[in-house]
């Protein structure tokens, strides 16, 4: 058997530099795949990362009815903070709030605004409550929750970086899966068609192997190794490209730009190992298997 | 033994090259095979391979049941029957040695065994002298030996041989012909022979299957007192008497190994 491996192995090697040109076009193909396959992993997981960094925005504001009583609002808190996704709750008084504005807008324009309300006229500010939330999954029901306790006039949702980056989040990793799935599919082609064309070329000597008992395994292997030779070559330029990019590009734009935090390469490595030769392999063996059972007739 | 129950076969659902056929050799025959072209002879060494399969009916070879076997049991079908083509089918990269033992390898063999096996073929179809040749450097009866050796090298007990003299000429044909007969007679091969060439069905008085109109039209036995003694001769000086019965015990020993 070990005999047998090893003319499978060389075969395969026979096949891949016999098709010269065309297995380096298929190698430069599925590269390209598998790269923006890793490029759009490194996106998803980064995205995903900084949304769980943003921990701080994520936060409602809960305004009470103007004629809420003060009973109202202390069993109204009470209440919110024994909602299992509220992590915190914060009472904002009517006062506060209307200090905080003036805070906010401090310029003459409005200072006789602010006078006024200073001056004896009731305060149009309610009071309120800020809850800050566990994870933007729960926030439907959270909100849900909310409205329904009494004295409890509107909600608002200050977090509208958190969901618009929940939205990018939800879009990229849709896009991305879609988009992977449509590289692998693509690199499967890619395969096909170099093994079709190593095929059509030993068309003869196979069909004179199939006449001779040659089972269809021992005509197959050397077409997958030749394939897993693509791939493997494929795959290691691909994770060589991934990690200087990862290393040089991406951990220089962070240093730049230092909202935006990067996962350490380390982190990722095994993802892109999985990606790059798991997957690689996965599609060279797949790809040339469906292909000679295409071809090979009984 | 082979036999055919009611095989009826069609390519395009409309057509039957086969109809109902009906049909039994013995192990040890040597039957040929004739008919116009396009009658169907193709076909049937086809469905004897499973090659193509039967559209009704059901063929048993070996106590193989063709029209029930999977895919996957195909080769191993195959191994026990020895096949040559009128185009010979050599592997044009591998020399006379090679050709011959790429069908052990394909199969498994131990290589102690192939060692052994292939150059004793080649010295049975008398080509020990040419074994690192290739197949362009050969002639065309050369070329159809190797095919024979190749065919035979893993003991099959039946040989099919399509048109097998179809591109030689008369001298190289009748080399052919006395050696698919050896193997019949001294190694007691199943042997099938297709061919358009009466003349060679009329020296050698076997059983004759003449099929046409989808089906037999004729099936002669042969004639056993028949034989000109003339043509005898020149089959034995192919293969002298005592390199074959070497030859038999030599295969035996062989057969044993594998
Ligand atoms: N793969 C195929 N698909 C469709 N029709 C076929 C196929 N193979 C053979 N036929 C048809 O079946 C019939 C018998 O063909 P076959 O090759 O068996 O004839 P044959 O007796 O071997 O002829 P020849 O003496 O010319 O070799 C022919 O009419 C041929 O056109
Ligand atoms: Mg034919």
């Amino acid at each position: 058997m070990k005999f047998r491996l090893f003319t499978f192995i060389k075969e395969g090697f026979k096949g891949f530099f016999r098709n010269g040109l065309m297995s380096v076009a298929s190698i430069l193909v599925l590269f390209s795949s598998l790269f923006l396959i890793g490029i759009f992993t490194t996106l998803i997981r980064n995205v995903n990362y900084n949304l769980d960094e943003m921990q701080d925005f994520k936060e409602l504001i809960c305004y009470m009815e103007l004629d809420a009583t003060d009973e109202q609002i202390a069993k109204a808190e009470e209440e919110m903070k024994s909602f299992s996704h509220a992590t915190n709750v914060t009472f904002v008084s009517k006062e506060e709030a209307l200090e905080q504005e003036k805070q906010k807008y401090n310029n003459e324009e409005y200072k006789q605004l602010f006078e006024m309300y200073e001056n004896g006229r009731a305060n149009p500010l309610p009071d309120a409550f800020r809850v800050e939330y566990d994870s933007v999954s729960s926030l439907d029901t959270l909100e849900e929750q909310l409205i329904r306790v009494d004295g409890v006039e509107s909600i608002r949702n200050s977090n509208e970086i958190a969901q618009n980056i929940e939205k990018l989040k939800n879009i990229i990793t849709i896009g991305g899966t879609w988009l992977m799935v449509l590289l692998v599919v693509v690199s499967v082609f890619v395969i096909a068609n170099t093994i079709k064309i190593t095929y059509h070329s030993r068309e003869l000597e196979i069909g004179i192997m199939r006449y001779i008992g040659a089972t269809k395994y021992y005509i197959t292997m050397p077409f997958v190794f030749e394939s897993m030779i693509i791939s493997a070559l494929s795959a290691g330029l691909g994770y060589g490209a991934q990690w200087y990019i990862y290393t040089h590009l991406i951990e220089g734009i962070t240093q730049k730009y230092q909202i935006i935090k990067i996962l350490p390469f380390a982190q990722m490595n095994e993802l892109f190992l999985i990606i790059y030769f798991g997957a690689g392999l996965f599609i060279g063996v797949f790809g040339s298997i469906v292909t000679i059972r295409k071809y090979m007739k009984v | 033994m082979i036999e055919f129950k009611n095989v009826s076969k069609t390519y395009d659902n409309r057509e039957y090259v086969l109809n109902d056929v009906n049909l039994r050799i013995e192990d040890g025959e040597f039957v040929f095979i004739v008919g116009k072209s396009g009658s169907g002879k193709t076909t049937l060494t086809k469905l004897l391979l499973r090659e193509e399969k039967v559209t009704s009916g059901r063929i048993i070879i070996n106590g193989f049941r063709l029209d029930k076997m999977r895919s996957g049991k195909v080769p191993y079908l195959r191994r026990e029957i020895g096949m040559v083509f009128q185009d010979f089918r050599l592997f044009p990269k591998k020399n006379v040695y090679e050709n011959v033992a790429f069908a052990m390898q394909v199969i498994g063999a131990p290589s102690g065994s192939i060692k052994k096996r292939v150059p004793f073929f080649l010295d049975l179809v008398g080509l020990s002298h040419k074994m690192k040749s290739f197949p362009t450097q050969l002639s065309g009866g050369e070329q159809q030996r190797v095919a024979l050796a190749r065919a035979i090298v893993n003991n099959p007990n039946i040989i099919i041989a399509d048109e097998p003299t179809g591109n030689l000429d008369p001298e190289m044909s009748k080399e052919i012909m006395g050696l698919l007969m050896t193997l019949n007679e001294k190694l007691g091969k199943t042997v099938i022979v297709v061919t358009h060439e009466q003349n060679l069905v009329e020296m050698c008085n076997k059983r004759v299957i003449t099929i046409g109109e989808g089906g037999i039209v004729s099936d002669v036995p042969s004639k056993v007192c028949a034989v000109p003694a003339v043509q005898q001769d020149e089959v034995q000086e192919d293969t002298s008497e005592e390199e074959t019965e070497q030859g038999v015990t030599d295969t035996e020993e062989a057969a044993n190994e594998v």
